[in-house]
């Protein structure tokens, strides 16, 4: 199970999607994603799924890690399609027991919601799995920098999240190591009421919490030996720059966006 | 409780540009009573060869059996088994977490539904094997010294009264006392419970005090096995292995180097002791 979260794993290895700028993926990612949610027919819908196909083939990531990033969510897509069949009103195609009658409206739109569902999950695999965190920060301290005027400490909002997702592998292996070693004491984290599951995560928390302080107070003092103090004048070794690569990128993704917007006007 | 390893394979990450050989063809056989010391540097594959001792994880092929029974089959009783395999990882910060001692080492007894009179006398039981006296009880884990963390940590897998014990890396990141001190416990814990030993190391000197045999483990394979003075007479393949044979022994050898007639399978102090006093006096008598 802790083997399957695979958000924020970066996935080394070269692709036209690994060489792009960091800004220009996350913005045509937001793009992407308000583009799903505006899609509202059919044509719409095969265009995303085409586009996100296309953007799954150009990482050059196995599909099979895309599959493996969905399986933690595959229960909410599941839950949310089976609510939607049985309890949206319209025509009745089939009658469970007396109360649940199943529609053809909900049957569409369970359809629709899962696709957008597993679109975004993808996409966003997508990003994190071609750009490497520090990357991903820097791109999104760029494009925050505007807001700095107005007040908002974006180079600690970015430090903040590059250290967030830097420590996420290790939380999971130390979580994984803590488990273990419960396990080895005959815990059970599987099985019983979900009050004895819950009471079961005690002695997989604890000592979870108590690494983390541990870890965030070394970490503070790592970086104030090295004379941290924040984003005035930091400078960077790799700085980042837009290429031809993210201009093409751009441009196909406007015109995706476009399309997506020219096909709810007309249809 | 003897333990059965044939061609055993493990694979992480299937698949992925992470994928990684961590186990090859391991054979082994471990007998009722062995102190075995498993060595090897850093990704041979000793920590995730002794997991699978206990269920913990699964092997990509091969099967393991303990007393006879296949625990790699489906439907295998795995707390049973990990209650009679006990293993003890590195870091006692990774299990320690209720407020007192007591409490800390009750846990495992616990899980296994025993009663609170059985619970108080295996807890006390664990706690005078490993050397914590009575006023360590109600203490916090987590003022406790490193050495005595690690004792707790110890005395919380003994309290399931296993049949084998497995220690990884027991002594790393001690210091010198701390380390002594948990070693000879070990030692006389082996002795006075008679059960078998499986003791996780990449220190050669700590592994060859104890263990009456020693496992090399280089890249996922077993690279040798047999008795310490036949592993340290191969000083240079464990050195291409990125181990190394104990100071003692090095010593020993260069002493040999000069002419001087010692024994060729010193690895322990005491022994070196021994045999240059012996060396020094016979000397002293031909000089006479």
């Amino acid at each position: 199970m802790l083997k399957d979260i695979t958000l924020g794993q970066y996935f080394p290895i070269d692709s036209p999607l690994h060489r792009m700028d960091p800004r220009t993926k996350i913005l045509s990612l937001i793009l992407l994603i308000v583009a799903i949610f505006l899609a509202n027919n059919p044509w719409a819908y095969v265009l995303a799924a085409a586009f996100t196909l296309l953007v799954v083939a150009l990482s050059k990531v196995p599909v099979s890690m895309y599959f493996r990033g969905l399986k933690p969510i595959w229960f909410v897509i599941i839950f949310t399609a089976l609510l939607n069949i049985f309890f949206t009103p319209g025509t009745k195609i089939y009658l469970f027991g007396y109360r649940t009658p199943m529609t053809w409206e909900g049957l569409i739109l369970a359809g629709k919601m899962a696709l957008r569902l597993v679109l975004l999950i993808i996409s966003s695999s997508a990003l994190t799995y071609t750009t490497s965190p520090i990357l991903l920060t820097d791109g999104i301290e760029k494009l925050l920098k505007p807001l700095a005027k107005l007040g908002l400490p974006t180079f600690e909002l970015a430090m903040m999240m590059s250290i967030a997702i830097r420590f996420i592998p290790t939380l999971i292996e130390e979580t994984d190591k803590i488990m273990k070693a419960q396990k080895a004491r005959g815990a059970d984290f599987e099985s019983g009421s979900v009050l004895h599951r819950v009471k079961a995560l005690a002695p997989m928390l604890v000592p979870l919490f108590i690494s983390a302080f541990r870890r965030a107070d070394e970490l503070a003092v790592a970086m104030e030996s090295r004379c941290y103090q924040g984003g005035e004048h930091r400078t960077r070794l790799n700085e980042i720059r837009f290429h031809l690569i993210d201009a093409f990128a751009g441009l196909l993704m406007l015109a995706f966006f476009a399309a997506v917007i020219i096909l709810r006007i007309i249809l | 409780m003897a333990i059965e390893i044939s061609n055993l394979n493990y694979v992480y990450m299937a698949g992925s540009p992470f994928e990684k050989h961590a186990l090859q063809n391991v054979n082994l056989t471990i007998s009722d009573g062995e102190f075995v010391g498993i060595i090897g540097h850093t990704g041979s594959g000793k920590s995730t060869l002794i997991q699978h001792l206990n269920g913990l994880l699964k092997p990509t092929s091969g099967t393991i059996c303990v007393d006879g029974v296949d625990i790699t089959a489906k439907g295998a009783d795995l707390k049973k088994l990990r209650q009679k395999v006990g293993l003890v990882f590195q870091y006692p910060e990774h299990q320690l977490f209720e407020e007192t001692v007591y409490k800390d080492i009750a846990y495992g007894p616990k899980n296994m539904g025993l009663t609170q009179d059985e619970i108080d006398e295996r807890v006390r039981e664990a706690m005078n094997y490993v050397g914590l006296t009575d006023k360590y009880m109600n203490r916090s884990p987590f003022e406790l010294s490193g050495g005595q963390k690690r004792r707790v940590a110890i005395a919380g897998v003994l309290a399931m009264r296993p049949d084998v014990l497995i220690l990884d890396e027991p002594a790393a990141g001690l210091d010198p006392s701390g380390r002594e001190e948990i070693l000879t416990q070990i030692k006389a814990l082996y002795l006075a419970r008679k059960m078998t030993v499986l003791f996780v190391s990449h220190s050669m000197e700590d592994v060859a005090r104890a263990a009456g045999r020693i496992i090399v483990m280089n890249r996922g394979t077993v690279a040798m096995d047999g008795k310490p003075s036949e592993i340290f007479s191969h000083a240079k393949e464990l050195r291409s292995m990125g181990l190394d044979v104990p100071q003692i022994t090095q010593l020993a050898a260069s002493l040999a180097e000069r002419g001087i007639p010692i024994d060729n399978n010193i690895y322990t102090i005491e022994r070196a002791k021994a045999t240059i006093l012996m060396l020094l006096a016979q000397k002293e008598k031909g000089a006479k």
